[in-house]
């Protein structure tokens, strides 16, 4: 399952929304990839999430093993949220 | 830098946190150490000594957490959490397994693991990602230092003031620092927005980063002068001038303790008039600076910040929970629970707002509640039986026409009805009030003031929808004023009507904590005012020597102003004019 999201986020995916994120995604069997610009890294580590540096308004794909509607919106849900 | 023949040397730096420090310098210093690279150890027997390494450092954050508790805010205690998380991260535990079943030693997977985490943090475009490089070397060192079997440096043994000098201060180290004896923090690298400037921010203690060349130039037990407002670091003063830092140093500290004696009183003028110093509630809900500060209650406790929080809709009984505890943690002093004020810049994910091309002007506050009853229902139910036992005061944002509030008032009755059916304990009486910050509330104040229980404006929007100013626009900053005159009427007629009937109204937002303003609020007849705590001592000591009448006089001259910057030359005129 792939999704692509705009993140909103005024400080753009920083320590706050990539942990939580991880936290969702390690919820996940599967594998859950996120890709900004030419790099792809594991969507259940915080650091590497954070070390994508993707900023406010950045289009950012995900990509889930699992094929599940709970886990992609669970996902989405933390990409849009206001963190700051 | 500059140096002169008596051996004295200004750094400069970038100052991260206020304020001026005098003290002895105590260097930190990296240490550093080549692990053994061999690949023949025992897999199992590595496993397990990373494994209790880890969990030895799990505790050590821990006692951090125990120890620094009470001295931070919420922030703090969240980069403490990251930390713990990151201790669970699959990269960082993935990448040392692999190492270690290659035959590795643990302090050399670590080391390694680390390196190529600090690589791909350093290689990222945001300044905000790099700054993290500081966190993983932090606990990755930690982690090495206890495979090696040393002992940890936390919490930092003191014995007297000091100024650390750090090449970068690890943020734990930041986290235990004892602002008693830390009177200063200076580093080689560094910027505003690591976790360790946040952590000085939060304790008050001043700090300079990016020092470049900081640590060739300083040796333990030099004294050195920070100022972490101009990001300077005198070392070797001249005696004169210790003299005189030592003098702004104590003024300092004479005017902090000068405040004190404040702490307990109520926010009264010169002349006995009592003007109520709330605090605003700060994100996640935190009373403890409230207290700490002396506010006489919380004027304005956002609740959206339980929805934004969270994933789906808190249910009645975790809202219920949190509120009981700001009631209970205020121990009798009023607090005024703002009900859902979301929509506007304030979206919440798993809300289904529309979208709109004017979010601003679209439906957001007590127009969403309306929209939707269930959600209000949860969260009335939950105020009401919160507020069992307490005075409980509950108000509503955004209210435009005299309906909306007769709506919001059914909608409290109907909870309270229903809560009286289950036979729960609830409030039967709570007071309902009312934010003005939409112009027609503020233009139709009279009619409304026959309905509500009390009034609070809110400055901030009332500003940007009397002005049709986004308070965000730099360009727009001359726009943006309060002390307009059309915003000084609407406040002056919200203040009048109210008052003919007979009751409170209060102010929050930014005006509110502006020193400036201060003695035209207590002029216009204002009852309360709602500001961030740390406002709260300094305005009491202001209010203190303002005198009732002659602030209402003033008030009056400043409704004559044609425009914002006449009266605010009036109002700096007249703050000149006060006796010291």
């Amino acid at each position: 399952m792939k999704i692509s999201v705009k993140l909103v986020n005024r400080l753009g995916l920083h320590t706050r929304p990539a942990k939580a994120f991880a936290k969702a995604a390690a919820a996940s069997e599967g594998d859950v990839a996120v890709s900004f610009g030419e790099k792809t890294v594991n969507g259940k580590s915080m650091i590497a999430l954070m070390s994508l540096g993707a900023p406010c308004g950045a289009e950012i794909d995900v990509e889930t093993d699992e094929d599940s509607t709970d886990l992609s919106d669970a996902l989405l849900k933390i990409l849009e949220t206001h963190y700051d | 830098m500059t140096e002169n023949t008596s051996g004295r040397t200004t750094l400069r730096g970038l100052g991260v946190s206020d304020g001026l420090a005098m003290a002895p310098i105590r260097m930190l210093r990296a240490q550093s150490y080549q692990p053994d690279s061999g690949t023949d150890h025992r897999i199992d027997l590595e496993q397990s000594r990373f494994e209790s390494a880890t969990e030895e450092v799990r505790k050590e954050i821990g006692r951090i957490k125990i120890s620094a508790d009470g001295r931070h805010n919420e922030w703090t205690v969240e980069i403490l959490e990251s930390h713990l998380f990151f201790l669970e991260d699959p990269e960082f535990i993935g990448g040392v397994t692999r190492l270690l079943e290659l035959g590795y030693q643990a302090e050399f997977a670590v080391s390694r693991v680390r390196d190529d985490l600090i690589s791909m943090l350093e290689h990222s475009k945001s300044e905000l990602m790099r700054e993290r490089a500081a966190d993983v070397r932090d606990i990755c060192g930690r982690i090495i230092r206890s495979l090696r079997g040393e002992k940890s440096s936390n919490p930092l043994v003191c014995d007297g003031p000091l100024i650390l000098a750090a090449e970068d201060l690890p943020p734990l180290d930041a986290l235990s620092m004892d602002p008693q004896y830390v009177k200063a923090v200076i580093t080689e690298k560094g910027g505003p927005n690591g976790h360790s400037a946040i952590v000085a921010r939060s304790l008050g203690i001043p700090a300079v980063a990016a020092v470049p060349g900081l640590l060739s130039a300083v040796s333990e037990g030099v004294t050195a002068v920070v100022d972490g407002c101009a990001g300077s670091v005198e070392l070797n003063p001249a005696e004169s001038r210790c003299r005189e830092v030592a003098r702004i140093i104590a003024a300092a500290e004479k005017r902090r303790n000068h405040l004190k004696q404040f702490h307990d009183e109520p926010g009264l003028s010169r002349d006995g008039r009592h003007l109520v110093l709330y605090a605003n509630a700060p994100p996640g809900g935190d009373t403890k600076a409230a207290k700490k500060n002396g506010a006489e209650g919380i004027g304005l406790y956002r609740t959206e910040f339980l929805y934004m929080e969270s994933s789906v809709s808190p249910d009645e009984d975790t809202q219920c929970e949190v509120y009981r505890r700001v009631l209970r943690e205020m121990e009798g002093r009023p607090v005024i629970f703002r009900t859902l004020d979301a929509g506007g810049d304030k979206g919440i994910p798993y809300l289904d707002f529309p979208k709109e091309a004017n979010p601003f002007l679209g439906l957001r506050g007590i127009r969403y509640s309306l929209e939707r009853p269930d959600l209000f229902h949860i969260q009335l139910r939950a105020l009401l039986r919160a507020g069992f036992g307490s005075e409980l005061f509950i108000m509503f944002p955004m209210i435009s026409v005299p309906d909306e509030l007769e709506k919001a008032r059914s909608c409290v009755e109907k909870a309270a009805d229903e809560l009286k059916r289950e036979g729960l304990d609830y409030n039967g009486k709570p007071l309902l009030g009312m934010m003005v910050e939409v112009p027609s509330a503020a233009l139709n104040a009279d009619a409304f003031s026959r309905r509500a229980d009390f009034f609070s404006i809110g400055t901030n929007d009332l500003i940007q929808y009397v002005m049709a100013a986004d308070r965000m626009s730099p360009q727009l900053a001359s726009l943006y004023r309060c002390a307009d005159p059309a915003v000084l009427k609407l406040i002056d007629g919200t203040v009048q009507a109210a008052h003919s009937s007979g009751i409170k109204v209060s102010i929050c937002g930014e005006a509110g904590s502006n020193p400036l303003f201060l003695p035209l609020l207590l002029g216009l007849g204002l009852d309360a005012i709602s500001m961030n705590p740390p406002l709260i001592p300094a305005a009491k000591e202001s209010l203190s020597r303002l005198d009732f009448e002659e602030c209402r006089l003033l008030a009056n001259e400043c409704l004559q102003c044609g425009c914002a910057d006449a009266t605010e030359k009036l109002l700096g005129d007249f703050n000149c004019s006060l006796p010291r």
